[in-house]
């Protein structure tokens, strides 16, 4: 059996703790943002040092790494990229993502970074494809429009590298093509400033109807049963949204498609049973319900998310904490996220393989202290596994 | 300067013609986001307004995927192009293959992104043909003048008209339909308002190439025309299809004539919709990402040397060592910088690993417990003193 073609999982990296998580849980590469440039503007985004620490991780660990510069930036950002380019080729970022020309022409002047072109460019077709190779894109991130089937033929009839979103919350519009926020708030979406506007609950009226509805507002994309469709058309890349999402998130991602990369890459095929068995993990993250969107067919009513937020917000688990030392044959120390009771069901979620379930433990302080429970913001010590490593994650739930 | 409109019916011709409109926008149904234009129409609106002696644009202006692409081809080939002076075009794919396959010239749409003159000037080069490009309604006015400046290409702007928030592909206020069951001639229209957002009166229209949102506000530059008209800005789009062009396009064009308070106050009285600026004073939409972030908690790596991962009143903090370089010592000076800004010196009186054993220093990745500090709070940084 010849090897199937396997894409590189692309993982958000919010901060410099979720480039290390996303690292430790098998991302292939990372995507991250230094203080200017990058949407998600909110997001914890990296400092100078950050990058300096952050991106050296990610190349010891084999992990690629991408920063994006995908704002829509006005002359007065392009001013200060020339500085921003030189230390990212200093530390050999492994490309930029970019969806301006103004900062395509920039990179090429003042770098020898490789370009990928950012999905707010709503590239979606081959003749766009080539356009965009003329001005130097060595990679197209497609919209989320494009399905696997197109962007398989993009990719061939371009001979560029194509990128597709396999993971996360979708904008309802085409990317780029949304300025909400812009008129309603002040913000502007194409710098990340997007205040979620599709995602409110509207009163809709038409002709004598009227009803309430989050019409505007798209399910996540999950595109985990397709990686061998994925496979198929050679997708360079898959891509999980999600920089603003907690590193819980960014880990369980990370992981769960890691391992279903993995066993594909074994078996060259993936059972239903699997399947549904990572599916499963993947809902233990709070989500708007999933959607394959259009990555077969063109995304229709199936894909709006009609629950309302709050109902969903009920997690089937949290992140209890994190993992920060293992004392051998003594205890675990964990940095406590939310409060852990010595009745709780806590899962350790290893870096592969399956979740380690303990319950019935003893709750001790940093001093060795018995205590009923230890509450968020606090160093606890818990019982030793062998299996314990520092940097996994600590989730609390009931198990299924 | 000339003016530039929408045609969509031919009884609009001799009311642009009374009106100085010189160039008409044709929008043919499966080319044009808010096209109405089957291909008879469009090659009837075409041959009529060149009769009239108007210059006509063929719009195609559509975002499409490989699919929607295949079909827009299909579809355009079939216009004669003949009655046509020149095509406006978005879509890169649309640019690409229209340089390829006619001979027109080309109207740039860079109504999305583009807020920099690199990169206008860089589309402006690159594209062969080009007669004219379509400016963001984001510009402000002095972005527009310092851009305007710059280029030798002549430029559009909407100076009158509805402001387009949103275009979705998926077919949104036909929630209860299977996409098959799409009728591809369908125009819905409808208004969604949300408590959540003081968003009220958004105007929604659906139909074959998706979902569209509209402001409840439009566009209206009218009040700044004597210094829009000093710009060297080569013409002005008039968008009035969501209105009536018979009542509203001679108010209009005698505004941009002559402008006077008089028929200006007149004119906000009787048009329907509220009117705004949009960005055209100053666009400090970026402004507010700065508040976001926490300057404090930014970590500045001169004698940075980790993090305050428990503070435990009176009895002891737990701190864990970042730094790759700087030890952590017994009896040295550290500073802690709390998550306000608040800046607090303290010696390190007692040092413990996570075996509770006392340490003369610790390095990178250690989790240590050292004397409790008055007002140190979690997440603070810590830096050698
Ligand atoms: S409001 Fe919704 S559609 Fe618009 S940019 Fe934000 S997420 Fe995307």
């Amino acid at each position: 059996m010849s090897k199937p073609f396997l894409p590189e999982l692309l993982v958000p990296a919010g901060s410099l703790e979720k480039l290390k998580v996303a690292v430790q849980y098998g991302a292939n590469a990372v995507y991250l943002a230094g203080q200017q440039f990058g949407l998600r503007s909110a997001a914890e985004n990296f400092t100078e040092d950050e990058l300096r620490e952050g991106i050296p991780y990610a190349h010891q660990h084999g992990v690629q790494t991408y920063v994006v510069l995908n704002g829509f930036l006005h002359d007065k950002d392009l001013e200060t990229l020339p500085s921003f380019l030189k230390l990212l080729e200093e530390l050999n970022v492994n490309a930029v993502i970019v969806s301006d020309l103004g900062v395509i022409e920039t990179v090429k002047q003042f770098s020898t970074l490789p370009i990928h072109l950012s999905t707010q460019a709503s590239c979606l077709n081959v003749e766009s494809g080539k356009l965009w190779k003329t001005m130097g894109v060595k990679r197209l991130i497609l919209g989320r429009e494009a399905s696997i089937a197109e962007a398989g033929k993009i990719k061939k009839e371009t001979g560029l590298e194509v990128e597709l979103f396999i993971h996360g919350s979708m904008c309802m519009a085409y990317s780029g093509n949304c300025v909400i926020s812009n008129f309603t708030y002040g913000r502007d979406s194409n710098r990340g400033g997007c205040n979620h506007s599709c995602r409110f609950n509207y009163q809709v009226k038409y002709k004598d109807q009227s009803h309430s509805s989050f019409l505007f507002s798209s399910k996540d994309l999950m595109g985990l049963p397709l990686i061998e469709e994925f496979s198929k058309y050679e997708i360079d890349s898959i891509k999980v949204e999600g920089r603003m999402k907690s590193p819980l998130y960014a880990g369980t991602i990370a992981k769960v498609y890691s391992d279903a990369l993995k066993e594909f890459e074994k078996k060259g095929t993936l059972s239903a049973e699997k399947i549904k068995h990572w599916v499963k993990e993947l809902q233990k993250i709070p989500s708007r319900d999933f959607t394959e969107a259009s990555l077969l067919h063109k995304a229709d009513a199936q894909s709006v998310y009609t629950n309302h937020p709050t109902k969903n917000k009920k997690m089937k688990f949290g992140l209890a904490g994190e993992i920060i030392d293992v004392i051998e044959n003594d205890s675990i120390l964990v940095e406590v996220k939310s409060p852990i009771h010595g009745t709780d069901t806590l899962e350790i979620l290893p870096f592969e393989g399956e979740p380690l379930a303990f319950k019935n433990f003893q709750v001790k302080d940093m001093m060795g202290n018995s205590i009923d429970y230890a509450k968020t913001s606090t160093v606890a010590r818990l019982p030793y596994f062998p299996q314990a490593k520092v940097g996994q994650f600590i989730r609390k739930g009931a198990s299924e | 300067m000339k003016l530039v409109s929408y045609l969509e019916k031919k009884s609009d011709l001799e009311i642009f013609k009374e009106n100085e409109i010189k160039e008409v926008l044709i929008s043919p149904l499966y080319l044009t986001r808010m096209g109405k234009s089957s291909l008879e129409d469009t090659h009837f609106l075409a041959k009529e307004a060149k009769k009239t002696g108007l210059k006509t644009v063929l719009v195609w202006d559509i975002v499409m995927t490989e699919e929607d692409f295949q079909e827009a081809v299909f579809y355009f080939k079939k216009i004669d192009l003949s009655y046509f002076d020149a095509i406006r075009v978005q879509d890169p794919g649309a640019i690409q293959w229209i340089q390829l396959n006619t001979k027109h010239p080309i109207q740039l749409i860079l109504e999305t992104g583009n807020r920099n003159i690199l990169g206008i000037q860089k589309w402006i080069s690159s594209v062969e043909r080009l007669e004219k490009v379509i400016f963001s309604i984001e510009l402000s006015k002095e972005m527009l003048l310092k851009t305007l400046s710059e280029i030798s290409v002549p430029v559009e702007i909407l100076v009158m008209g509805p402001i387009l928030l949103f275009y979705s592909p998926r077919a949104l206020l036909s929630f209860d339909k299977k996409s098959e069951n799409l009728d591809p001639l369908r125009w819905i229209e409808a208004k969604a308002d949300s408590e959540e957002g003081f968003h009220h009166d958004f105007k929604v229209i659906e139909n074959k190439h998706g979902t569209f949102m509209f402001l409840p506000r439009e566009l209206c530059l009218l009040d700044k025309i004597d210094e829009l008209k000093q710009m060297n800005i080569e013409s002005f789009r008039i968008d009035l299809r969501h209105q009536s062009t018979e009542k509203f396009l001679p108010q209009i064009k005698k505004l941009i004539e002559n402008f006077n308070s008089k028929d200006w106050q007149d004119f906000k009285k009787n048009y329907p919709e509220k009117l705004i600026r949009g960005f055209y004073a100053a666009n400090k939409s970026d402004i507010l990402f700065k508040k976001l972030k926490n300057q404090n908690i930014q970590r500045v790596d001169k004698n940075y040397l980790g993090e305050v991962l428990e503070a435990k009143k009176g009895s002891y903090l737990v701190l864990k060592i970042k730094s790759k370089t700087l030890e952590l010592k017994m009896g040295s000076h550290i500073k802690f910088k709390t998550t306000t800004g608040k800046e607090v010196v303290s010696k390190v009186t007692q040092l413990r690993n996570s075996r509770l054993e006392l340490i003369d220093s610790a390095s990178h990745g250690a989790i240590v417990i050292v004397n409790p500090v008055n007002a140190v709070t979690v997440k603070s940084a810590v830096y050698q003193h």
